[in-house]
């Protein structure tokens, strides 16, 4: 969920759009401490790559942590997609759910 | 509200300056900073510190588990060992001044180091930087951490020869926390060692 969060969020990729963004879509609000975790081990596996940005003064003078996704973290969000659509596939309407 | 100005807890902020991982530390004070100036509640702030610094400690653990088990079954073995059979010092070190306690230290804390040297070698094999000048260093390294956290136990010793039980209470706790933060600086350190020119 992280990952495709940093590909929604383009150039704009940073902990406070990334948690709002789950926010938004999942309706979890999840811990920035959580999210940059989950951040650190995709960046662990060359998913995503991160870079610092300019100190700005509504945040204490401290930087942002700017992500971007790696071509191999999108080769690697595709190869999942297409596996949960073919996993989706198999599965019989569920109750409340259109055919 | 207009919560530009405002400025979140003092003591979360000290917490999640001193607790939170390195790494992470600023880019998260300022996201926690900027969401909190966004119109968030002092209690969503400490949660959030919260939750930062235990992911952030399970990620350590994660990360440091090899050190993490090195210091604790370094510290099982050294505190197993019947030291009152091998020193026999417990009755003699009252009635010694301070040189010769000093002396003993010493001794025993190098007897103490040279024991778990075996265990920093195979740390380095493990690390691949064996070599002997980074054992010597960790020698050195581990025996004066070991003597430093000795010298306020025979300072104490002076004025408290004979230690009840409940001084007992703390007292023996916070020897065994000691020989377990030393044994883990130690292997920290060792981590950082460079490997040996081959």
């Amino acid at each position: 969920m992280i990952l495709l969060a940093v590909i929604r969020l383009g150039d704009d990729a940073y902990g406070v759009p990334i948690s709002k963004e789950l926010l938004e879509t999942t309706g979890r609000d999840a811990a920035l401490g959580s999210v940059y975790a989950a951040l650190d081990r995709l960046e662990q596996k060359d998913l995503v790559s991160s870079t610092l940005g300019d100190p700005t003064p509504e945040r204490g003078g401290r930087a942002k942590r700017y992500f971007r996704v790696t071509s191999k973290g999108m080769r690697e969000a595709k190869i999942t997609k297409k596996a949960l659509i073919s996993l989706w596939r198999g599965i019989p309407p569920m109750e409340g759910e259109c055919a | 509200m207009n919560r530009e100005w405002s400025y979140p807890p003092a003591l979360a902020v000290w917490f999640l300056r001193r607790l939170c991982p390195k790494r992470n530390r600023e880019v998260i004070t300022g996201d926690l900073l900027e969401r909190f100036r966004e119109g968030r509640s002092g209690g969503w702030f400490w949660r959030q510190v919260l939750v930062a610094i235990l992911v952030g400690a399970s990620s350590q653990l994660r990360l440091r588990w090899v050190e993490i088990c090195f210091a604790a079954a370094g510290t099982a073995l050294i505190w197993r060992l019947p030291w009152g059979q091998i020193f026999p010092i417990g009755a003699m070190i009252t009635s010694m001044n301070w040189g010769a306690r000093l002396q003993w230290l010493i001794v025993i804390e190098t007897i103490t180091a040279l024991m778990v040297l075996p265990f920093f070698a195979a740390l380095f094999c493990l690390w691949r930087t064996f070599g002997w000048a980074n054992l010597l260093r960790i020698f050195f390294i581990c025996a004066m951490l070991f003597i430093a956290g000795d010298l306020p136990a025979i300072w104490w010793n002076v004025s408290h020869p004979v230690i009840s039980r409940s001084q007992a209470m703390w007292a023996i706790p916070m020897m065994v926390g000691w020989i377990f933060a030393a044994l883990l600086i130690s292997a920290r350190i060792a981590r950082r060692l460079p490997s040996p020119p081959r």
